[in-house]
This record gives structure tokens, sequence and C-alpha cells, in this order.
């Protein structure tokens, strides 16, 4: 909306260099999967061999740069929106939010990158909504229920958070690599195959 | 006499996973009509094959002809873990009926299977999501199609060895088990140079302490700050169980109140004023409840709010009168003011009794200076608590220039 768009500040050139950091930022394991995994017990070789990212559930990094620059912006809005939900389904099974204060930084820092997404959309001309994004494969996301097994629900909290910070390092390769005009990119990326 | 046996029958077994329960029920068909009898039950519970005979045990309960009667047993072993069978017998427990007091047959083995389809590649590992309290034991158990050399479980980080109880089962006891986290301590098991793995959460609650240092303490006679230390946090994650829950009972009104706080309640003194408070206050988790319980006058725990409104009026040349308030207390109670007077480098301390307004004459000060004074108060009748101190500074005025 205008009311929304008038908190986007910056030029083309800054917007992408914070979308950049933002990417870097998020990508790090030690943000969130790591204080995680300890939180829950996982820190054993044979545990995290098996946090492993379902295949599927995030849109690999071939898909991405396979789309064009406002097709990407909504499909990385679109995969964040659902990574917010999964993030208030694993706060929801601490006792306290603070044993891991990281989920909720890392919430913040989610809705700061869908804020950029959504002025970068804007200045593309577009908006990071409309249109349907790509949709992600028939990898499984996360479902928490009351009757779950709750072994089986923090290896599945842990393959998801993997899934994330990777997801998180492809946006940011492909926000790399743009070039330093809304119109041109480094590489020319003809529409290819959504899935690797 | 001749002897006549009540054997059970229409004995159904069905289970509970969550509990790990066998539930029975049979009924005694043969009573006379319109009887009832006193009777006592033996069951025997097998575990793997009949003959094994895990447990004994009796039952005794006033039987009615084809009534139906329940009975529950609570295994150590996760019900998945193995076949159980169960069987039961039966005599009458009645000084008037003699003739019965003989054991019946057995009723014919009940099998009670949970166990799943095992395939080739199957490994489970059970119970899944369970509680226990601090101290105490569980017993887990996985089931496989795959031969027990190839499978390693471990206990949080470390291998453990389990016993097996035949060729597709093997359990493991763990005694005395400690807290570690709050989201509980994973066991799990991997099929050697396989992707294969299974395991289980278990969740282990501290112990439940009883709240110490409990009082109860009002500013105003309208509310009692109920205060206490809570202990540990018994709380999980994954909703296995919340903090514990404390709650207020006041026994001469009979009101009861949850509390929001783990370490606070506040309790309404209501219009027709109470002399005397029996409080219990009860804490309560999964596995506990534990209460402390204190009773008290309640002008015997007045703890005043700092005095206010502090003045000062110079009379004359030296002479300062000090004034304070305090905020209405009761039918307004007698209060004992401590007053302490800094400056010049000394220290003057005073003792005032008052109401509600209160008032000190400090004579012979020193002209031009500054001073420091502070107030507090509590209850002069029965002292519970001093409020906290109100601190005020003032100067004296400047002495007349002499003729």
């Amino acid at each position: 909306t205008a009311a929304a768009m008038r908190g986007c500040v910056g030029p083309y050139q800054h917007l992408l260099s914070q979308l950049q950091r933002q990417a870097h930022l998020t990508e790090d394991t030690s943000s969130l999967l790591e204080p995680y995994i300890h939180l829950q017990g996982l820190n054993t070789p044979i545990l995290r061999g098996s946090c492993t990212e379902h295949p599927g559930a995030f849109p690999s990094k071939d898909a991405l740069r396979g789309l064009s620059k406002r097709s990407f912006l909504r499909t990385v809005n679109a995969t964040l929106d659902r990574v917010l939900k999964g993030l208030v389904a694993l706060q929801k099974q601490l006792l306290e939010q603070q044993d891991l204060k990281e989920l909720e930084t890392a919430r913040q820092n989610i809705q700061g990158i869908r804020n950029n997404i959504h002025c970068m959309s804007w200045l593309l001309g577009g908006s990071s909504e409309t249109a349907e994004p790509m949709q992600t494969g028939p990898g499984s996301w996360l479902q928490l229920t009351s009757t779950l097994d709750v072994f089986q629900a923090k290896l599945e909290g842990c393959r998801f958070l993997r899934g994330y910070h990777r997801f998180m390092g492809s946006v940011g390769w492909v926000f790399r690599e743009w070039g330093e005009s809304p119109s041109r990119s480094r590489r020319h990326s003809p529409r290819r195959a959504l899935h690797k | 006499a001749e002897y006549v046996s009540l054997t059970p029958e229409s004995l159904k077994v069905s289970t509970n996973s969550t509990c790990q329960c066998l539930q029975l029920q049979w009924s005694v068909h043969q009573l006379p009509h319109h009887q009832e009898l006193k009777m006592l039950f033996q069951m025997e519970i097998s575990r793997i094959k009949p003959s094994n005979v895990i447990w004994v045990g009796n039952y005794s309960t006033t039987v009615k002809r084809d009534q139906v009667l329940h009975w529950s047993w609570e295994s150590e072993l996760p019900l998945e873990c193995a076949t159980h069978f169960v069987r039961i017998q039966s005599r009458a427990d009645d000084a008037k009926f003699p003739e019965l007091s003989i054991w019946s047959n057995w009723s014919s083995w009940e099998e009670v299977h949970v166990q799943r389809s095992l395939g080739p590649n199957t490994l489970l590992v059970f119970p899944k999501n369970k509680l226990v309290e601090e101290g105490s034991s569980i017993t887990i158990c996985y089931i496989s199609g795959i031969n027990h050399n190839n499978i390693t479980c471990y206990l949080h980080e470390k291998l453990i060895h389990g016993v097996q109880l035949d060729s597709n089962a093997s359990a493991f006891k763990l005694n005395n088990i400690p807290f570690i986290r709050k989201s509980g301590t994973n066991f799990f098991c991997e099929v050697n140079q396989t992707d294969i793995k299974s395991g289980t959460t278990f969740f282990v609650s501290k112990v439940l302490e009883e709240p110490k240092n409990f009082s109860c303490e009002t500013q105003d006679f309208k509310t009692l700050k109920c205060t206490w230390y809570p202990g540990v946090d018994t709380g999980l994650d994954w909703n296995m169980q919340p903090s514990q829950s404390y709650t207020l009972f006041e026994s001469f009104s009979g009101k009861k109140q949850n509390c929001k706080h783990k370490n606070s309640c506040n309790w309404k003194i209501t219009q027709d004023v109470q002399e005397t408070y029996n409080f219990t206050l009860t804490t309560a988790n999964y596995f506990r409840k534990r209460s402390v319980n204190i009773i008290f006058n309640l002008t015997h725990r007045v703890h005043p709010m700092a005095p206010h409104s502090v003045r000062f009026e110079s009379i004359g040349a030296t002479p300062v009168l000090m004034s304070w308030k305090v905020h209405a207390l009761g039918n307004y109670l007698t209060l004992q003011c401590q007053v302490e007077l800094q400056g010049d480098g000394k220290v003057i301390q005073h003792s005032v009794d008052m109401k509600v307004n209160g008032k000190l004459l400090f004579g012979e000060l020193v002209p031009g200076t500054e001073y420091m004074a502070r107030v507090r108060c509590a209850n002069a009748k029965h002292f519970w608590k001093w409020s906290e101190w109100t601190v005020e500074n003032f100067t004296t005025p400047e002495a007349a220039p002499s003729e």
C-alpha cells in the first residue's frame, strides 16, 4: 500500500546491499539452528546426521536463479511468510520464549527482509504480493500437532531450520548476482525449469 | 458342605499405551440371583509366553451376578514391546459362604498384542513422550525386524546396552533418572551402517518443592499481598507440563484464589473486616501437591507505605517544625515513626507516635545549614515491618545580623 511504501528509503543500490547483508546474516546457522540443536539435545553426530533439509521444502538455488526479479521477490516473500509460521510453531513448544531468544530475533530479521522486499518490488514497479509465487515442492512443511512424537518433531524442527538457512544462502547468492541498476542483472537469466 | 467354584468369565483385556496399562473386565455369571458376595480375584500376568509369569496379584471387591468388573495394571515395559498374557481366578471372601471359598479354575489366558507389523527394516522405540519425575525410573524398549547385533542405542550422547527380551525386542531400564533439560532427554537407536534410526524423547520433571518463606501483609487494609519463595520451576517444553500452579485458600471465609504469579498473590480484603486469616498456599504439578499454612491477625501484618507530604516550617531563628502524613490505615492505627536528622556532622534520632499526621519540633539547629531528614513508620502496637524511608532535605535560615 502507499502508506507502507512511504517507509521505503534509499536508492536501488542501497536497498540491494541491505538485502544482501540481511540474507548473509540469516544464512548463518549459528543465528538459530545451532542454538536450537543445543536446546533440543540434538548435538550428537548421529542426530546431526538426521538434521538434513527436506528435499523440496524450500526452493532450490537453481530454481531461484531461474526466476525473473519480480517473481524471485514474490517467491522469497511467500516462502518467508511460511517460515514465520514455522518459527511461531517452534516458539509455542517452549515453556519460556527466552530459552531460545534467537527465535524471536530471527522473526524480526525476517520481517525486516520482507519489508525491504516490498520496497524493492515497488522500486521495480511491481508488488511482492500479487502474482502467485513459485510453489515449493511436495516437501513436508513444519507440522507440529499436539499428538506428535516429540523426538520426531525435534528432528522436523531441525530439518526445517536447516532448510531455512540454506534457502537464505541461496537468496543471498541471487541478490549478489543482481546488477547495479534495477534493469540489469550480472547474468541474464532466461526462465528455466523451477526444480533441481 | 459341597464346594462350588465361581469362575470369572467373559474376560476382555484392552490396552492404554499412554499409561502403559492393561485394562481388564470380566463377570461372574454363576452367582445366585439377588446375591451380593464379597469375592477375591487373583490375576496372573505373563510376558512373551504364558509360562513366563511376571506378576501375580489379588483384587477384592463385592460382586453382583453378571456385574461387569474392572481392574487395571500398569506395565513398566511399554506394551508395544512384548506380548502379554492375562488370566484370572476367584473365590468367595465371605465367612457366610464357606462352600464358595475354594479357588475357581483359572480363566483361559487372554493374549494382548500392541505390537505393530514388523517389516525387515522396522526399528521403533517406545514409549513416546513419556513424562517421569526426577529420581524415578523408566523402561525404554525397541522392536525391530533387524538383528540386535546391528542395532546401537544411545541415551542422550552415551552408548547404552539393553536386555534382549526376544528376537525382536530389547529393553533398557534407566533408574534414578536425572533432569537434564526442559526439552526432554533423547534416547535413540540406529542400525549400523544404515540411515535407519528411531528414537524417543522422555521428559523428566524436577521434584516439586514446598514454597518457602510464605507470608502475607497489608499496606492499606484493602489488599493482602502474599509472597513466597517458589523453589524450582517444574515446567517443561513441548507442552509436556506447565509450570506448577499456586492456589490460595482462606479457611475462615472458605474462599479460594488461583495465583497468576509464581511468587506472589494479592488477596482482596472484604468489607466485613475479618481479623484472623488462615491461609493455605498449595502448589501442584502433574506429580505432586505441596501446601504450606499460616494463621495471623491482620493488624499484626501491617507494612505501612512510606510517609509523604514531608514539610519543614521555621519557627523563629533556629527551631524547625517537621510534619508528615501517612496513608490511612484501617481504623486509624497508631503508628510509631522513626525520624533521623543529619546535619552539621551530627545525627539526631527521635521516635514519634501518630495516627495520620506526624509532627516533630527540632530546636537548636545551626543557622544557614543544610540538613537531611528521613522518616519511616511501623505499627506501634504489633510491629511487623518498617515502611520505606522518606527523605527530604532542608536548609535552616541564616542567622539575623547581630545589632
